[in-house]
C-alpha cells in the first residue's frame, strides 16, 4: 500500500504496511522431508544426543565445506567461542583484543572465559578491526586477538595473520557472518588458529541452535573436543570442561540446511538485488554493496543513513518498526559503552561511537519476498520526500 | 567367574533414553516448520514453562540450554568472591562447573548422611560462615533434603538455598512440589532422564527478581523485566527440544509405571542376597523410583565394596556407576558420610529400552559377584 500522507504512517496511527513482521533474521527453512530423513537415522541408531552419527557427519561435511582438516560442533556459537577463548588464549595473560562494534555478547563471552576485553577501533570503510586498529592494543598481557568478519565484507585477514604471527599471539576469527565467503579463493574457516561459526536459526545455516569451530590444527581440534563434558567425565581429567553438546536433532536440521545452502544463497542474492534496484537513486540511504570477489552469502542487508537523510537512524528504525518492518540498528550500542559486570579495559573509541549511530539492518531472509522489499523501498522513498515533516511531528510527540 | 547366559546390556545405553514414536515427533517438528519459529523463546518453550510451573508448584520456570548452563547462570547471580557450600559428594560435573568457571567463588563442603543419602543437616549448618551466600543441595536419587527447615535457618542469614532436583521431578515433600522449595532449583532434561527434552534444563523459583535476572541473562527474547546481570549467555532452549519435552511429559505416567515394573524385577531377582539393600528415596511424600535402582552394599556381608561390585559389573558389560565424585574441598578432612556413600552405593541399570530379560540378566550378574566371593 502506498502511503499518501504522514497520517498513513503507522507510527502516527495509520494502518501497518505489513500484518506479519518482516524480520532481519535469515531463518532458512530446508526441506522438511530431508530433515526427517536425517532424523530417522538418529532414531534408527537409538541416539538423540551425546556425539551420535549425525553430529559426526555434520562435522565432516562442514570441514569439507570450509576446506579444513577439523570441525568441532558445539551447542551454540556462544559456547564455541567461549571454548576457543578458554583453551587457546596464551597462558599467564589476561587481555583479549576485540572490536567494540560487534556482536552484543562478545565481551560477555570473554568474561566467561576469564579474560579482560580490550576493545579496539574499526576501520570506518570496512567496519572491521584491521591490523592497524589492533596494533595499539597489544601489550605483554595480550592473550588473544579476535578478528571479526562484519556482516558485509571480510576482516583484514592477511594483516591480522601477519600481526599475530609476528607477536606470537593466537588469532581466532568470529566468522559467524561469513560462512559462505572466500578470501583470495580460499574458504573462510581456514585462517587463524580457529574460526567460530553459529548454527542459530537467524544464520546462514539453521540448526535451531548450534555452533562449530573449524581449524587446520590437530592439536587445536583435540583440545576443543576435550572441553566437551560427557556423563562419565571424571574430575581427574585436568582440562576445562563444560556441557556444550550439539544434539542429533539440531545436527539433522543443520545437515538439511547444508544440503540447500547454494539455493539459499541464490534466493538471498535475489533479495539483495531487489534492494539494490529499489534503493537506487534514494538520496540519504546508502546500501552497503557486497564485494562479489568474496563470494558472499548475501545474508544480510545493511544500509548507511547519511547526513542528508531527513531522520536520524533510530527514528527511521522506529518508523519502520511501527510498520512491522523489523529493521534494527547495526550495532545499537558498542560494547565498550556498555556496563560490564566483569573486568575489562575502559576506553574511548570515537570512530566506533560515530559509526554506531549510522547503520541499520533491513529485513531479509526466508520470510521476506522481493515484493515485500519493493514495498519497503517505496516506504523509504516516501520518507525521503516527507522526512522533514515526519521529523517535526516525531519531535512534537516527544515533547508532549 | 560370571556364569549367566542372558544378554548383556551395552554400557553406553544407561539411562532412560525414552524414544517417543517417530511419527509423533515428526508431527511436532512439522508444526515448527509451519510456524517457522525455531528458537528465541518460541511458543513450545513458553507452553513448556507453563506446564513446568503447574508440575512443580513454583511461580516461575525458566527453560534453558542444559543443566550445566543453568548452574552457570545461577552461580552468576552470586557476588564475586562469595562463598558457596556444596556437598562433599556430588555429580562430578558440578565440581567441574565451580572449579573451571568460577575461580573467584570460595567453596566449602558439607557431608552427606549415608542412611538417607541426602545432606547431613548439622554438617551443613556447621559449615556456614559470615561470607556464605549460597548452599547447593543435591536431592539425590529421587529423594529430598529438608529444604523448608534449611531455608528457615539460612535465609535470615542471607544465604540462598539452591537445589539440584532432577531425579525428584514430579515428587512432593511435606505436601509441596519439588521445585517450589528452594530459592531456586535445577532440573536437567537430558535424554538420560525420565523427563527429557533430549538436551535442556529448567530452573524453577518463586523469586520474581531471580526469575527475571535469569531471563535477562538467557537471551533477548522472553525477557519480562530487564534486570542488571554481570554477564549474559546463550541459554536458549530450542523449539525442537521443547517439542520433545512435551512428548516426554505426556508419557510420564507410562514411564513411571515402567520404572516400577523394572524395580519389581530387581526386587524379585535380588531377593535374599546377603549384604545388598535396595533403597527407596528419602524425604518425599510418596517414594517412587526415579531412573535409578539404588543399592547399598555392606562389604562384610556381600563380600566386596560397592565400588568393587561396580568394577566387576563393568567387566561383565553393565554400567553401575553413580558418577558421584568427592569435591576438591573434601579430599582432606573427615567426610564419613560421603566416603561411605562413595564406597557402598551402586546404581543398577534401568531405562525405557531395557527388557525384563535384560534387567534379569543384570541382577544375575550381581548375584554372580556375590556368589564368587
Amino acid at each position: 500500500m502506498l502511503k499518501q500522507s504522514l497520517a498513513d504512517l503507522a507510527i502516527f496511527g495509520g494502518a501497518r504496511e505489513f500484518e506479519d513482521p518482516k524480520p532481519i533474521s535469515n531463518l532458512p527453512r530446508p526441506s522438511f522431508e530431508t530433515f526427517c530423513e536425517y532424523l530417522e537415522i538418529a532414531y534408527a541408531n537409538g541416539q538423540l544426543t551425546g556425539g551420535g552419527e549425525l553430529v559426526a557427519r555434520l562435522e565432516r561435511r562442514l570441514a569439507e565445506f570450509h576446506d579444513v582438516e577439523h570441525c568441532v560442533a558445539f551447542s551454540s556459537g556462544f559456547w564455541a567461542l567461549a571454548a576457543v577463548m578458554k583453551t587457546l588464549s596464551r597462558e599467564g595473560r589476561s587481555e583479549i583484543v576485540m572490536p567494540s562494534l560487534t556482536y552484543r555478547r562478545m565481551a560477555d563471552i570473554a568474561g566467561w572465559a576469564g579474560l579482560k576485553p580490550r576493545f579496539c577501533e574499526v576501520d570506518p570503510a570496512t567496519m572491521t578491526n584491521t591490523a592497524t586498529c589492533v596494533l595499539p592494543c597489544l601489550n605483554d598481557d595480550t592473550a588473544m586477538i579476535v578478528g571479526v568478519h562484519p556482516i558485509n565484507g571480510l576482516a583484514d585477514i592477511g594483516g591480522l595473520v601477519e600481526l599475530a604471527s609476528a607477536r606470537g599471539l593466537p588469532l581466532v576469527f568470529d566468522s559467524v557472518e561469513s560462512v559462505y565467503e572466500c578470501f583470495h579463493g580460499e574458504r573462510i574457516g581456514r585462517f587463524g588458529r580457529a574460526e567460530v561459526f553459529s548454527l542459530g536459526a537467524s544464520k546462514l545455516l539453521n540448526g535451531f541452535e548450534g555452533g562449530y569451530v573449524t581449524t587446520r590444527s590437530d592439536e587445536v581440534a583435540e583440545s576443543l573436543r576435550q572441553t566437551l563434558l560427557t556423563p562419565t567425565t571424571s574430575l581427574a581429567e585436568g582440562s576445562v570442561k563444560f556441557n556444550a553438546i550439539l544434539s542429533e536433532v539440531h545436527a539433522a536440521m543443520a545437515l538439511a540446511c547444508l544440503d540447500d545452502i547454494d539455493s539459499q544463497v541464490i534466493r538471498n542474492k535475489g533479495r539483495y538485488f531487489a534492494y539494490k534496484s529499489g534503493l537506487r537513486g534514494l538520496r540519504g540511504v546508502r546500501l552497503l554493496e557486497f564485494d562479489e570477489s568474496d563470494r558472499p552469502g548475501y545474508k544480510n542487508i545493511i544500509v548507511e543513513v547519511m547526513p542528508e537523510w531527513p531522520l536520524s537512524r533510530d527514528d527511521t528504525i522506529a518508523v519502520l518498526n511501527a510498520e512491522m518492518i523489523l529493521a534494527r540498528a547495526y550495532y545499537p550500542q558498542p560494547l565498550h559503552a556498555r556496563k560490564m559486570g566483569f573486568p575489562h579495559i575502559p576506553c574511548s573509541l570515537p570512530t566506533t561511537e560515530r559509526l554506531a549511530t549510522r547503520f541499520a539492518l533491513l529485513p531479509c531472509g526466508e520470510l521476506v519476498t522481493p515484493a515485500d522489499i519493493s514495498r519497503i523501498c517505496d516506504l523509504l522513498q516516501f520518507l525521503s520526500k516527507n522526512g522533514e515533516a515526519a521529523k517535526d511531528r516525531l519531535a512534537k510527540r516527544q515533547t508532549t | 567367574m560370571m556364569n549367566h547366559t542372558s544378554p548383556r546390556m551395552p554400557t553406553s545405553r544407561k539411562g532412560m533414553t525414552y524414544m517417543p514414536g517417530f511419527e509423533a515427533l515428526v508431527q511436532s517438528m512439522r508444526g515448527i516448520f509451519e510456524r517457522q519459529y525455531y528458537t528465541e523463546h518460541g511458543p513450545l518453550v513458553r507452553q513448556l514453562e507453563q506446564e513446568l510451573i503447574a508440575s512443580t508448584g513454583a511461580a516461575h520456570a525458566v527453560c534453558v540450554t542444559n543443566e550445566f548452563v543453568a548452574l552457570l547462570m545461577l552461580l552468576n547471580t552470586l557476588p564475586d568472591r562469595a562463598e558457596i557450600i556444596v556437598p562433599a559428594l556430588a555429580p562430578a560435573w558440578i565440581h567441574k562447573a565451580l572449579s573451571d568457571w568460577f575461580p573467584s567463588l570460595s567453596i566449602s563442603a558439607y557431608d552427606l548422611d549415608p542412611l538417607t543419602l541426602q545432606l547431613d543437616l548439622q554438617s551443613l549448618l556447621d559449615a556456614v560462615r559470615p561470607n556464605t551466600r549460597a548452599v547447593l543441595v543435591v536431592n539425590n536419587w529421587a529423594g529430598a533434603a529438608p529444604m523448608v527447615a534449611l531455608r528457615r535457618e539460612l535465609e535470615p542469614r542471607g544465604v540462598q538455598v539452591f537445589a539440584e532436583s532432577t531425579s525428584s521431578f514430579g515428587q512432593t515433600s511435606s505436601g509441596q512440589g519439588i521445585g517450589s522449595l528452594g530459592t531456586a532449583e535445577l532440573f536437567s532434561l537430558h535424554h538420560s532422564n525420565v523427563f527429557s527434552a533430549i538436551e535442556g534444563a529448567f530452573i524453577s523459583t518463586n523469586d520474581a527478581d531471580l526469575a527475571d535476572a535469569l531471563r535477562t541473562m538467557r537471551s533477548s527474547s522472553g525477557v519480562v523485566r530487564t534486570m542488571p546481570v554481570k554477564k549474559t549467555v546463550n541459554g536458549r532452549m530450542s523449539e525442537a527440544h521443547a517439542a520433545f519435552a512435551h512428548l516426554s511429559l505426556q508419557q510420564q505416567p507410562c514411564l513411571r509405571e515402567l520404572l516400577l515394573k523394572q524395580r519389581k524385577v530387581y526386587v524379585e531377582s535380588l531377593n535374599g542376597i546377603s549384604g545388598l539393600s535396595l533403597l527407596m528415596p528419602w524425604g518425599v511424600d510418596a517414594p517412587a523410583p526415579s531412573g535409578d535402582i539404588v543399592c547399598r552394599i555392606s562389604e562384610s556381608e556381600f563380600g566386596c565394596t560397592g565400588q568393587e561390585l561396580t568394577r566387576r559389573l563393568a567387566t561383565a558389560g553393565y554400567d553401575a556407576r553413580h558418577n558421584m565424585a568427592l569435591s576438591p574441598r573434601a579430599t582432606s578432612g573427615d567426610w564419613p558420610g560421603a566416603h561411605s556413600i562413595l564406597r557402598d552405593t551402586v546404581l543398577l541399570p534401568m531405562g525405557a529400552r531395557y527388557s525384563d530379560q535384560e534387567i534379569n540378566a543384570a541382577a544375575c550378574a550381581v548375584r554372580a559377584v556375590s556368589l564368587s566371593r
